[in-house]
C-alpha cells in the first residue's frame, strides 16, 4: 500500500518536473533571448525616405507618443537629408499601451499617407507631440493638422477610423513584436538591430560604416 | 441509513477512475500550456502561434500581469493544484476532494474575463490562452458534474 503510493506520488512530480523542464527547454529553444533581425527590409507599404534602392535601409520603429521617439526625430531628418539616395530610411509604427493616442496618431499619419502627405504629417505630429499628448480627446487635433496640410477632412477622417488602417498600423505592430521590440525607438540598419545611438555623430558613424561595406 | 441505491447517504458517490482520469489529463493540459507561456514570459522568447495571429500582442499586453506576475504562472499553479486534487483523491478518497470542487468557478470566471479583455479590449486571440480557457471551462463543468451527481445520491429520494 505504501509502495502504491509512493510511485502514485513519485510519478506524478517525476512528470510534472519533466513537463516544467520541457516547456523551459522549448521556450528557449524557440528563440530565447533578444531576436536582432527582420526579415523584409522594405515592403510596398513601407514609408520610406530616400531612395527605396539604397544599400543601407535603416528602419526606426516609432512610437509619435514617445519623447525619445521625438528625440530622434530631427536626427534622423538631418541623416535623411545629407545621405539622400544612399540610404533609405522607413518608418514603422509601434505603439505602446501606455501611450494613449499614440495609435490615433499612427492612424493620422496613415490616413495622410492615403493622400501622400505622410511624412508631412508625421512632421507635424512630432512637432506638436507636448500639445496633443495631454489634450484629453487628439482627434480634433489631428483633423486640424489635416486642414492646415491641404488633405481633404472627409476623406481624411474617414481613413482615421477605417480597419484597412488600424490593420496597417497592427501589421507593424505584429513584426515589432516578433523582432522582440520592447522599447521605442528601436533601429535596426540592414535587418540588423542596433543598440540607439547616443548622438547625431554617433549615428552617422554606423550608417557611414556600413555604406563603406556595402560599397 | 440507505438510500433507494443502497449506499450510504453519507457517502458519497465516488467518481468513475474514468471521470478523475479524464479531470487530471485536461488539468494537466492546462498546466502544459501555462508552464510553457510561463516560460516564454521570463525567457523573453517568441511564441510559436500558428493560425493564430495575437499571441504576441496578447502575452505582452498590460493585461498578461498582475503586481508584475504573469498571469500564466497563476494559471500554472491554478491546475498545479487541480492535477493534485485529483491524485490526492486517487490516492485517499477523502471527502476533502468534494469541498474543493467548487473553486473550479474561480478558474472559468478568471478565463471569461481574460477571453473578453482578447476580443473586446486587445482585439487580439491568443492560442494558447484559448487552450488555457477550454481547459478551465471543462475542469468547471466535470468538477460542477461529479459535486452534482454527489448530492444526488446523498440525498434521499422520495418514495414513489
Amino acid at each position: 500500500m505504501k509502495k502504491k503510493r509512493v510511485a502514485l506520488w513519485g510519478g506524478t512530480i517525476l512528470i510534472l518536473v519533466v513537463a516544467v523542464g520541457g516547456a523551459i527547454w522549448i521556450a528557449n529553444r524557440d528563440g530565447g533571448g533578444d531576436v536582432t533581425t527582420i526579415e523584409n527590409l522594405i515592403r510596398a507599404e513601407d514609408h520610406v525616405k530616400g531612395s527605396a534602392s539604397a544599400m543601407v535601409v535603416v528602419t526606426e520603429y516609432s512610437d509619435f507618443q514617445c519623447p525619445a521617439c521625438k528625440t530622434y526625430y530631427p536626427v534622423i531628418q538631418t541623416l535623411a537629408e545629407e545621405y539622400g539616395d544612399k540610404v533609405a530610411f522607413v518608418y514603422r509604427h509601434f505603439p505602446l499601451p501606455q501611450h494613449q493616442h499614440a495609435k490615433r496618431a499612427a492612424y493620422a499619419a496613415e490616413a495622410a499617407g492615403k493622400q501622400g502627405k505622410f511624412w508631412e504629417m508625421h512632421d507635424k505630429i512630432f512637432d506638436n507631440q507636448d500639445a496633443w499628448s495631454r489634450a484629453e480627446s487628439a482627434e480634433g487635433i489631428f483633423l486640424g493638422y489635416a486642414r492646415e496640410l491641404g488633405l481633404d477632412e472627409d476623406a481624411f477622417a474617414q481613413d482615421s477610423a477605417s480597419d484597412e488602417t488600424a490593420i496597417r498600423v497592427k501589421k507593424d505592430l505584429e513584426e515589432g513584436r516578433q523582432a522582440r521590440i520592447n522599447a521605442t525607438p528601436t533601429f535596426f540598419i540592414n535587418g540588423s538591430k542596433i543598440e540607439s545611438p547616443r548622438s547625431y555623430d554617433e549615428f552617422k558613424r554606423i550608417i557611414s560604416e556600413r555604406t563603406a561595406k556595402t560599397q | 441509513m440507505t438510500n433507494s441505491n443502497g449506499l450510504s447517504a453519507s457517502e458519497p458517490q465516488k467518481p468513475s477512475n474514468r471521470t478523475l482520469i479524464l479531470f487530471g489529463a485536461i488539468a494537466f493540459i492546462g498546466f502544459l500550456d501555462s508552464a510553457y507561456l510561463t516560460a516564454t514570459h521570463y525567457a523573453g522568447s517568441a511564441l510559436s502561434c500558428g493560425f493564430f495571429t495575437g499571441c504576441e500582442q496578447v502575452t505582452s499586453s498590460a493585461y498578461s500581469e498582475v503586481f508584475g506576475i504573469p498571469i500564466a504562472l497563476f494559471g500554472s499553479l491554478y491546475y498545479l493544484f487541480w492535477i493534485c486534487a485529483a491524485i490526492f483523491y486517487y490516492d485517499t478518497r477523502s471527502h476533502l476532494f468534494f469541498r474543493a470542487l467548487p473553486f473550479a468557478i474561480l478558474g472559468f470566471i478568471a478565463s471569461l474575463g481574460l477571453m473578453g479583455i482578447q476580443i473586446f479590449i486587445l482585439d487580439a486571440i491568443c492560442l494558447y490562452c484559448v487552450i488555457s480557457a477550454t481547459s478551465s471551462t471543462l475542469i468547471f463543468i466535470i468538477a460542477y458534474a461529479m459535486r452534482g451527481a454527489r448530492r444526488s445520491l446523498t440525498q434521499p429520494r422520495p418514495a414513489l
